[in-house]
């Protein structure tokens, strides 16, 4: 049997609007080539943007691709418990946490490599006081434990309530507030203690 | 505090709104200033929105439905659905309803190509174009068959195969091809022998069919047969089916109306052509006109082919083959489309580009130039050359704006333009 491209078919726009997040979803687990077309048009910001905050400004576009790859190839496949919005988040937290852990063992063969000093996050001292706040603030999102990053992204910056966090990490409830209050508390330390 | 509290806050993305969360803030001063310290913790961790620029999200959106295509083509299943297959109960239920489905709608398909005539045990019946159609090999026949892009492909080395091909929607073709010579179809019951690896028979007993032997090429119509011709000993004739022996024109050239046994003889009323034919003449009209190009492009040579006897009374259409120039001794058009579209599928855009374009210089392509245009796209998206790739796709929405691939044509070029 030849391979055949097929031409995608995407639905008129008011077809396209009258469909559900979920009803969206649902279909690309059926590999229909327009529903992951349209799932990207809705949700590829938001998910750009919680990568960005779980991992920061570092390939946000090419983990965005990743993440909706991971629907195209249905090796996740929506199964209705919980938002569309949990279970693309869930995904974009796989993908980043393999990447993460990726760019880490280069950094440690690079490291060992060159016997060169790993890059630190350290900032620079000349950056203003409300910037070098924001930076550090950053600074120390990213330097957190993955999982209380996660759930802190997730609870406080991207909204979802405690159940949904816990859905899309995989956890309790009260292992994401757990997970909260301990990023909270770091957070608070470290950008009181680095203040100038 | 209890982080609970928050919940709704946090859900909402709103200041608190339970009333129990702001008695509790006004009243403890330690809660307040954690709930402040929290807010001023998502102000400074919050950042601006990483917008993705339009090209960027256009490209991941190119090769979201590149990945789709080549899932789909690949035709890839997702490991992990059907591992939840067995978790879901009405599954089961729903493959056993399919089955039976399957096997009725195959047992029906089968008694109703029997019941018309055409069919057989030894019937192959086919969804591609023109669903019903129904080849019938005879015993001893060796063939293969393929599909390419619309175009059902014949491979017949060697014996009998009586075929009946339904009505083809344009830009769908159906061909039988014997080494180098090969007989086109639109929607027509006709009989093909090989021998020799060439054509050596061909016996029209519904519509037209356009026959490429040699250097030259002819229209066979309802009734009308071509045999080679005899350079030496005669090429042996296959066992007929009784029908065409006797020149019925009714179409029910394999078998009885039960149509158990090909071999079965033709019904009574099958046996007066003369009444048949006028009916099936009328209906062929518009497959004789859509025909039209690929005669135009062949220019049958019928000296050169040999002898068209007719079988049975003339059909009331005009006399097909117009006397022309020896064509120049190349592919098929169709078969070099076909091996365009293959080199294409293989992954080897360059050389696709270069057959697709040589094919694109020929006259006579007719409907099958949408074709060409589009894949020649294709081609060229395949190749990163979104320029040439842009030209083509407006050249066949300006040519053909009713092709059936001009819906996506539109939406590459508006994808493409976006890119820009």
């Amino acid at each position: 049997m030849q391979e055949k491209i097929i031409p995608l078919q995407r639905p008129r726009k008011d077809v396209e609007d009258a469909l559900t997040d979920e009803g969206i979803a649902a279909a690309c687990g059926t590999g229909d080539r327009s529903a992951i077309t349209i799932l990207y048009d809705r949700f590829h910001q938001r998910v750009a943007r919680f990568i960005y905050r779980l991992n920061g400004r570092d390939q946000v576009e090419d983990l965005v691709q990743a993440t909706f790859l991971e629907v195209v190839r249905g090796n996740t496949i929506y199964d209705g418990r919980g938002s569309v919005t949990t279970w693309l988040f869930a995904i974009a937290t796989n993908i980043v946490r393999h990447h993460r852990r990726s760019f880490a063992r280069k950094v440690r063969l690079a490291g060992a490599l060159s016997q060169e000093p790993v890059p630190t996050t350290t900032l620079p001292e000349d950056v203003l006081d409300e910037e070098g706040r924001i930076a550090r603030a950053n600074t120390a999102l990213q330097a957190l434990e993955e999982t209380q990053r996660a759930a802190f992204v997730l609870c406080v910056l991207e909204g979802l309530s405690a159940r949904e966090a816990a859905q899309a990490l995989g956890t309790s409830e009260s292992a994401v507030w757990k997970r909260v209050c301990k990023a909270r508390a770091t957070l608070r330390r470290q950008v009181q203690e680095e203040a100038p | 505090m209890k982080h609970e509290l928050f919940d709704q806050w946090l859900r909402d993305g709103q200041p608190p709104v339970s009333d129990a969360l702001r008695r509790h803030l006004g009243a403890c001063p330690r809660c307040s200033g954690e709930y402040e310290d929290l807010l001023a913790l998502r102000d400074l961790t919050a950042g601006p929105d990483p917008l993705l620029t339009e090209k960027r999200s256009a490209e991941i959106r190119f090769t979201l439905e590149a990945e789709s295509n080549r899932k789909r083509s690949s035709r890839e299943l997702p490991t992990r659905s059907w591992l939840r297959l067995p978790r879901i109960p009405w599954v089961f239920a729903a493959a056993a309803a399919s089955l039976a489905g399957i096997l009725i709608g195959g047992a029906l398909l089968v008694r109703l190509a029997a019941d018309d005539g055409h069919g057989g045990p030894d019937s192959l019946a086919w969804f591609g174009p023109g669903p019903g159609s129904v080849i019938t090999p005879e015993p001893g026949a060796r063939w293969s068959r393929e599909s390419l892009s619309g175009t059902e492909l014949v491979m017949l080395e060697e014996g009998t195969l009586r075929i009946r091909v339904r009505r083809l929607a344009p830009g769908q073709a159906f061909m039988v091809k014997t080494g180098a010579d090969w007989v086109e179809v639109r929607g027509t019951a006709f009989s093909v022998t090989a021998g020799e690896g060439q054509l050596q028979t061909v016996e029209v007993t519904e519509g037209v069919v356009s026959v490429h032997a040699g250097s030259g090429s002819l229209l066979l119509l309802a009734g009308q047969q071509w045999r080679r011709p005899a350079l030496g000993p005669p090429p042996p004739l296959p066992p007929t089916d009784p029908a065409i022996a006797s020149g019925s024109g009714t179409g029910a050239t394999h078998g009885s109306g039960t149509g158990d046994t090909p071999a079965d003889p033709a019904p009574p009323t099958a046996t007066n052509p003369a009444d048949s034919m006028q009916p099936v003449a009328d209906s062929m009209q518009p497959v004789a006109d859509s025909m039209q190009p690929v005669a135009d492009s062949m220019r049958p040579v019928q000296d050169a082919m040999g002898p068209v006897t007719d079988s049975m009374t003339p059909p009331p259409v005009s006399p097909p083959a117009a006397r022309t120039p020896d064509p120049p001794a190349e592919s098929p058009l169709l078969i070099r489309f076909s091996e365009a579209y293959r080199t294409l599928q293989s992954g080897n855009w360059r050389k696709s580009v270069t057959l697709f374009s040589e094919l694109l210089q020929e006259h006579g392509l007719g409907a099958k130039r949408a074709d060409v245009l589009f894949w020649l796209a294709q081609a060229h998206l395949k190749g990163g050359q979104h320029t040439q790739a842009e030209a083509r796709l407006r050249e066949l929405l300006r040519s053909y704006p009713n092709a059936w691939h001009a819906r996506e044509a539109r939406e590459q070029l508006r994808l493409l333009q976006t890119e820009k």
